[in-house]
């Protein structure tokens, strides 16, 4: 006897990752687009009106989040303004394919594209740094490049919103590594579903209660064009310990991902310790906790010929532009 | 898209590769180093040991928490770490201490072999092998079976009188017959290793608040080390506990109004301990050491994998953990969780992990008209019999609504969750009561802005 979908009795063909439920296709589409539905309705994420930029990279979780937004703001008329906004950091072999992607997804879901250059915004593409750093530190560069470009992009398409793909298993894998980095004020932003309303644009994440699996399976049969392909500059060994963690408790107690995110949530802070407090950078006037932000002191760093300038702790770093008379 | 954040590429430092045997104590400087702590400092055994007994003292002169002459409950498991603090302990309280530990001890030990899978015979034995070890110390000894943890006498009691067992006593701890049938079906109504541990950990909670009680003690010492409490904090956050770290961690438990757990041993590595049991000639007593099984043994095996690798690992860890605290600062005694007695998590309104859940269970089984009603109404026990509408026992709905995150995950892995201890059902009852009393009563109360 075939086995039955939970919601309509109608033959399964797969067993949802999360409850383990036993599930038809449609019946499967419906519960995945409703809980986003849910959350976004439940966080208040947005207003009608508001100017969405939908952070796209042309892999799975952006290309999932582009076709899930545009279906649930025609379904439920949130009466958003949708953009897809891409970051191209310039890693040749990596980014220009996934770029061909987010162009295709531009036209399958007639949504209106801006694409920002690291080359632009900064002068230095990613394959131009990592001929400068090595490849031990370049990932510092790329991430502290790509908050700001994703605000900058958002804001010369006039949007007031960001949201980005990071799944439960994302943010899951980020309480377990801030943790163990002991690094106690991500570890309390980290759960927020929407960040950086002081300063920069508020940046949201609907997939924060959707599993990875869940979003590989949807992508699977809706036969969504993605890209897959892992940068071939990352080699962030720690969260990969992290990551394989996450896996092997998924395995042992699948509700144990969104169990993380719960703890994550309720986790409280002593209210004796001390954090950093959150200001902006003198020179672009970008959030920042130190009196320069971390994307001018890299920058200054390349333009100088010592790009290591940024890399390693705030206090070490200020030791040395102490030593070499940077302000 | 790249998820690595800014910042997060600091890695922690790895283990520095030296060669440790030529080198001379960084105390005194002039005797043979026997053991290196920490990440690279290099002792000599009676730095080493002196180090150890400062490290435990301090931590009882800082808490300032027991006061002079009070009895406390040492809590022995036969374990290396209880085996190292009762060791501290009597040397503390020894006429040649230097300064004297100032409270009297009373060794309590819960006989877990239900737990192990053990057959009477073996616990018979390896209660006898324990127990007379635990005698010889000279300090009052008192024994107790996990299973009587399931009694329906009144707990103070618990049908053992409550005097030390002496060297031909503890037959009585394989006599709880009912008992013990009535855990060993709890056990195999647990269909998880994960959730069977949890189990573990919060009946021999609870049996020790009932044995504490019961003898009028108000402080139980445990003997949770600086690794096995790393290793639960992770274990916990996987297990949605998130909320109750400060009592799983600090050195003074306060969950519980009438009995205070103290962990003095958490700033002792279980390297540490390992050690000062090698230079003080100690052995273990327990023989049996079946670690932890499920997503506790899974989260032991990665936070020692890592701890091997980066030597920072547990310390990060527990620094993490003493900068977390709770919500609320006093506890209110009708919002606690019936199973583990920490405060309620649950009341988190709709933006958040529970509430995603349940509207997931809700979508992914169906009822598209209903998916926005809320899913505690619809539950039934699960006996297909009607007797979630008898009042007599407490339904799971009451029973879910009354315990914490951390233990209506346990409950789910828990196919009749009748056979809780009675005590369970009476404090789940309880709650609901005070509940509906409370609500009876609600316009009348003068509520504090602030409480909330």
């Amino acid at each position: 006897m075939p086995v039955q979908c939970a919601a309509c009795g109608k033959k399964a063909i797969l067993k949802r990752p999360k409850t383990a439920d036993a599930m038809c296709r449609e019946c499967f589409y419906w519960a995945f687009e409703e809980e986003i539905h849910k959350t976004i309705i439940d966080a208040k994420l947005f207003t009608p009106g508001d100017k969405v930029a939908i952070g796209a990279s042309g892999g799975k979780d952006s290309t999932v989040l582009a076709y899930v937004m545009k279906a649930l703001n025609d379904r439920y008329n949130y009466r958003l303004d949708l953009y897809l906004l891409s970051v191209d950091e310039g890693i040749t072999g990596y980014r220009d394919d996934s770029l061909e992607t987010v162009k295709r997804n531009r036209d399958q879901y007639c949504l209106p594209l801006k694409i920002v250059s690291y080359e632009d915004l900064y002068g230095w593409t990613m394959d131009a740094i990592v001929k400068e750093i090595g490849l031990k530190n370049n990932c510092t560069f790329c991430g502290v490049f790509r908050r700001q470009a994703l605000d900058r992009g958002a804001m010369l398409t006039e949007c007031n919103k960001i949201v980005t793909g990071h799944n439960a298993d994302d943010i899951a894998e980020t309480v377990i590594m801030n943790i163990l980095r002991g690094d106690i004020a991500r570890l309390r932003r980290c759960t927020a579903i929407t960040t950086g309303q002081e300063g920069s644009l508020p940046r949201c994440k609907p997939f924060k209660y959707t599993y990875e699996k869940e979003i590989v399976m949807y992508a699977y049969f809706k036969k969504l064009d993605y890209f897959s392909t892992e940068c071939i500059y990352s080699p962030n060994a720690y969260r990969g310990y992290a990551r394989a963690f996450i896996k092997d408790v998924e395995k042992v107690r699948p509700s144990a991902i969104i169990d993380i995110i719960h703890s994550g949530e309720s986790l409280s802070i002593k209210k004796d310790v001390k954090m950093p407090v959150q200001g902006t950078c003198t020179r672009c006037g970008y959030v920042s906790s130190q009196d320069v932000c971390k994307a001018c002191l890299l920058l200054e760093g390349l333009n100088k010929g010592m790009p290591k300038l940024g890399i390693g702790k705030p206090h070490k770093v200020r030791k040395v532009r102490d030593i070499h008379g940077y302000v | 898209m790249c998820s690595i954040q800014e910042g997060e590429l600091l890695q922690p430092k790895r283990q520095p590769s030296s060669s440790l045997r030529d080198r001379k104590c960084m105390k005194c400087s002039n005797e043979e180093t026997v053991v290196i702590i920490r990440i690279n400092d290099a002792f000599c055994k009676d730095c080493f040991l002196q180090y150890c007994t400062h490290k435990f003292r301090s931590a009882f002169g800082k808490s300032r928490l027991i006061r002079d002459k009070e009895q406390v409950l040492v809590a022995h498991s036969g374990g290396p770490a209880s085996c190292a603090m009762l060791h501290l302990i009597q040397e503390g309280t020894s006429r040649r201490a230097h300064k004297k530990l100032r409270f009297s001890s009373v060794l309590v030990f819960i006989d877990d072999g239900v737990f192990h899978g053990l057959t009477l015979v073996e616990r018979k034995a390896r209660n006898a092998q324990v127990l007379k070890q635990l005698i010889s110390s000279g300090l009052d000894v008192h024994a107790y079976a996990i299973e009587q943890v399931m009694s329906t006498t009144s707990s103070a009691s618990l049908g053992l009188p409550v005097q030390a067992v002496s060297a031909d006593s503890f037959e009585i701890l394989c006599s709880f017959d009912s008992e013990c049938k009535q855990l060993e079906a709890l056990l195999a109504a647990t269909t998880s290793d994960t959730s069977r541990q949890s189990l573990q950990h919060v009946l021999r909670q609870r049996l020790l608040i009932q044995v504490a009680n019961g003898m009028g003690i108000n402080k139980v010492l445990l003997g949770n080390s600086t690794t096995s409490l790393a290793v639960q904090m992770m274990s916990n956050v996987a297990q949605g506990r998130g909320a109750h770290l400060l009592y799983d961690m600090s050195f003074a438990d306060l969950r519980s109004t009438s009995v205070t757990f103290v962990r003095p041993m958490r700033e002792f590595t279980t390297h540490e301990i390992e050690h000062y049991l090698l230079l003080n000639q100690l052995g273990t007593i327990d023989v049996i050491s079946t670690g932890p099984k499920g997503l506790e043994g899974l989260t032991s095996d990665f936070v020692l994998g890592l701890q091997a690798d980066f030597p920072n690992t547990v310390s990060t860890i527990m620094r993490t953990g003493e900068k977390i605290g709770v919500s609320h600062s006093e506890i209110d005694i009708d919002l606690c969780c019936s199973l583990c007695q920490a405060p309620l998590d649950t009341d988190v309104g709709p933006s958040s992990a529970l509430a995603a859940t349940q509207f997931s269970e809700v979508v992914s089984r169906g009822n598209r008209q209903s998916s926005r009603c809320s899913s505690e109404a619809t539950e039934c026990c699960g006996q297909g019999d009607g007797s979630c509408q008898s009042s007599t026992r407490c339904e799971l709905p009451d029973l879910r609504r009354s315990l914490c995150y951390g233990c209506r995950l346990m409950c789910k892995d828990l196919k009749d969750t009748s056979l809780l201890p009675a005590s369970v059902q009476s404090n789940a009852l309880q709650v609901k009561n005070r509940a509906e009393m409370r609500a009876s009563i609600q316009n009348f109360l003068i509520e504090d802005d602030d409480a909330k």
